[in-house]
């Protein structure tokens, strides 16, 4: 195997990668302290390590790493959007192959579409060190499960760091792109939307600017046909064991001596929950959940009477450490579901008898408020789903903001799956003979290019009779406003090659192709009609910019004129969050009035509004 | 409505802050500038926050803990030193996260209506927004105050600056309890 030696790698007792013991200082003038969210963090230890190449797609609680390595200079990295994550990982593989230090970033689901390059390029390893950010979502506050990256990281047979707060993530990111030129690997860095999302103080230091390796010529490596990867597959193993051993000795192992009653495996976030409430307990924290440093595991499990796993989500290292013969607790007193608490840990250890319960605290009888999250003023989506709702059609959903209308009032999506899935299972739901309905997939257009152009050649060769919806607010708007190739920018705000939807449909074979304004509903409702009612495949462009993103649109806001009003509820049905009920009745329903300051104007009311009582409001 | 029942004890500095209010509010840029702030005193500092789906006008919340040492990103339930709500009812809903001995609760008396509470199209249907009123509220807490900060950041020149300024001890990480705000009786 091709062998590139790395810089010497730190073994334990030579740095403190966890800062937490002591009092954070900086100890030279280069160094820095600074307040940083998670993933700043992440961005600023890539760039520290001297990366290069920088690519994504972006998805929460993952999208700020890219975001944030797009701000550093553009002579230091080219960080740049990529279409999708597979796109994205295979961007920075071609980088890493070519000799320079790669990175790429994905929130949990995002691995699903990079893991087919990943599961080939963990038998070609690397010359430039290859990163790769992992960021899950226990508890699932943004996405559509809760996937364990652990359990791929040890599939695909690549390192798996668990970094446990900001400092870490800076350290352990910077540490990996080491432990990839060393050891021939990609490396998965796995955060979560706890670690992304908190931000604590993080001694930071200036750039190592790394010399590019060049291309090295050598096939038998970087080309996995099957003789080839024949030879590779038995290198992943040694590789395997080598790294094994590296983490037994590497300061990512760490062994807190405390009582011997009891002892917790732990790492991650896992961790600074467990040091919340048993600060006195003896604790092995892995950063490193693959693969594990058998030899620390067993030396730990034999010091202490009892053997505690503490760990989020799957029970990836309490299954590991039975299966080395060696007896533990975990899911029995830890949940397997959602994100991990002080409470929840605390509750675990008085479960196991090693701690008092919390106490009781008296509950305050108020029943909390449902308000679930919306789609904003002026959303171009509310009128395309409003105008969806009065056809009657079976609308096989995608992912982004627009996700939001499968619930009241909107309901007018009947399936999201994950990204790019609505055009190939609308052609499934078309070709299952017994769907009664007219069937219309919706896809927004970040997602179009994601990955819904590949399912809308399909639905064209296989002659399905469905209707696709792109929503084209212009932008990638659900995870903050990133630009994408339809929007003719680059992350650095360049001008580029922007994507023409009608023509991309036109040269794949689709027939029927229009364009509609969501905010002339009645219009937008005729167009979707036609498409509907046209025998083949149809594509509806409608097209209209998201309200906040690039820039926020505010136009002139629209007012209830209150005598008018007859309470008729339908702008109320438009689920906009400017629109409230006031305390005046008509025939026992709430009339309605608006919210001038976040009102922008959209004028959807005012053209449902049967008595035209919505009206500008006259400077 | 400014309400202050309760006089004001001394006790020690306030470390868990929990900071809540609706999507677009600044939840999150108050929580960055306390993390700032208590980072600049040279203390360990978790801010943690969670937002996406929250952005779009939903529910967000947000931990600020600052201390000597710190562990845990996340406060936990009946730890919270100081409650700051920014609309009405997300004050009222993590209520139960204060302590319940001494916590403090700070909430502008702002509705924001989500239009979840205006959905019942039955004839009478109430509107189905928190109905306690801050009489209740503040009787029912350790300590609190419930204020029209909306009103008062107006009246200084800026409504959305609005429980940052005119809160007490809402933008303090001084230790110990901050001074109240003139606008209070």
């Amino acid at each position: 195997m091709m062998h590139f030696p790395g810089p010497a790698l730190p073994r334990r007792g030579e740095v403190c990668v966890n800062l937490q013991h002591r009092k954070v200082e900086a100890e030279t003038p280069e160094e820095q302290l600074l307040p940083l969210m998670g993933n700043e963090a992440i961005a600023r230890g890539a760039w520290e390590a001297g990366v290069k190449v920088a690519s994504a797609y972006p998805g929460t609680p993952s999208t700020e790493i890219l975001e944030n390595l797009g701000s550093y200079p553009a002579e230091d990295i080219n960080a740049e959007w990529a279409v999708n994550e597979k796109v994205a990982m295979d961007t920075a593989i071609g980088a890493a192959l070519s000799g320079v230090r790669a990175i790429t970033s994905m929130k949990h689901v995002g691995l699903n579409v990079a893991s087919d390059s990943l599961m080939s390029q963990t038998y070609i390893g690397v010359h430039g060190g290859l990163v790769m950010i992992v960021c899950d979502d226990p508890g699932i506050h943004s996405s559509q499960n809760e996937q364990d990256t652990r359990l791929f990281a040890r599939f695909a047979n690549v390192p798996c760091l668990e970094p446990s707060d900001a400092q870490e993530a800076h350290d352990f990111t910077k540490l990996a792109f080491d432990i990839s030129e060393t050891f021939d690997t990609p490396v998965i860095v796995r955060s979560t939307t706890r670690l992304s999302h908190t931000r604590s103080v993080v001694k930071v230091a200036p750039r190592t600017a790394v010399a590019p390796r060049g291309f090295v010529d050598q096939s038998s490596k970087t080309v996995t046909i099957p003789a080839n990867a024949r030879r590779l597959h038995p290198k992943v193993l040694e590789r395997e064991a080598r790294l094994g051993e590296y983490f037994e000795t590497s300061p990512l192992t760490r062994w807190e001596k405390g009582g011997t009653t009891y002892g917790i495996i732990t790492g991650s976030t896992a961790y600074l929950y467990v040091k919340e409430v048993a600060p006195q307990a003896s604790v092995l924290k892995l950063g490193c959940s693959y693969p594990l440093p058998e030899e620390a595991i067993r030396a730990f499990a034999a010091s202490v009477d009892r053997l505690l796993i503490v760990e989020e989500l799957e029970p990836v290292l309490e299954t590991a450490i039975r299966a080395m013969g060696i007896p533990a607790e975990g899911k029995s007193l830890f949940p397997r579901l959602g994100e991990l608490s002080p409470e929840l840990v605390r509750d675990g250890l008085a479960k196991a008898g090693l701690m008092e319960a919390a106490p009781a605290r008296p509950s305050i009888a108020v029943e909390p408020m449902a308000r679930p999250p919306v789609l904003c003023p002026g959303c171009p989506h509310t009128a395309t789903y409003l105008a969806l709702r009065g056809q009657e059609a079976r609308v096989a959903g995608d992912i982004g903001c627009y996700t939001l209308a499968a619930v009241e009032p909107l309901k007018s999506i009947d399936t999201t799956v994950c990204m790019g899935a609505s055009i190939a299972n609308a052609v499934g739901m078309w070709k299952s003979g017994a769907e009664k309905k007219p069937i219309v997939a919706t896809i927004g257009d970040s997602t179009f290019l994601h990955s819904g152009i590949p399912p809308l050649v399909d639905a064209v060769y296989n002659k399905a009779n469905i209707t696709v919806v792109i929503l084209d607010n212009s932008i990638t708007a659900m995870t903050g406003g990133q630009d994408h190739p339809g929007t003719g920018r680059t992350l650095r705000g360049e001008p580029t090659h922007k994507v023409d939807y009608e023509k991309i449909c036109r040269a794949v074979g689709v027939e029927w192709v229009r364009k509609a304004d969501p905010y002339e509903v009645g219009h937008l409702y005729q167009t979707l009609r036609e498409a509907i009612i046209h025998r083949g495949l149809s594509v509806v462009i409608a097209e209209r910019p998201c309200v906040l993103d690039p820039v926020k649109i505010k136009g002139q806001p629209l007012a209830v004129k209150a005598e008018g009003c007859i309470a008729c509820q339908a702008c109320m049905n438009l689920g906009c969050p400017s629109i409230t009920w006031t305390d005046q009745m008509h025939e026992g329903h709430h009339k309605v009035t608006i919210e001038a300051s976040s009102c922008i104007g959209c004028t959807l009311c005012a053209q449902l509004c049967p008595t035209d009582c919505i009206q500008p409001v006259l400077s | 409505m400014n309400v202050a029942l309760k006089a004001p004890e001394t006790k020690p500095a306030a470390r868990n802050i929990m900071i809540v209010g609706v999507g677009g509010q600044g939840v999150l840029l108050i929580s960055k500038v306390m993390a700032t702030l208590g980072a600049r005193q040279g203390l360990q500092v978790k801010q943690s926050e969670v937002h996406g789906m929250a952005k779009r006008g939903g529910v967000v919340f947000s931990h600020v803990r600052i201390a000597e040492e710190v562990w845990s990103p996340t406060i936990a339930k009946g730890d919270v030193d100081a409650l700051i709500a920014l609309e009405w009812a997300e004050g009222i809903r993590w209520l139960d996260h204060l302590r319940p001995d001494d916590g403090v609760f700070i909430a502008d008396t702002k509705r924001i209506v989500p239009p979840f509470a205006c959905r019942n199209r039955k004839v009478g249907a109430a509107l189905n927004y928190a109905r306690e009123t801050p009489e209740e509220i503040i009787s029912s807490v350790a300590d609190g105050f419930a204020l029209d900060a909306t009103a008062i950041a107006k009246d200084k020149g800026d409504p959305r600056a609005a429980v940052a300024q005119a809160s007490p001890g809402g933008a303090s990480l001084q230790p110990g309890r901050a001074r109240r705000a003139s606008c209070l009786p």
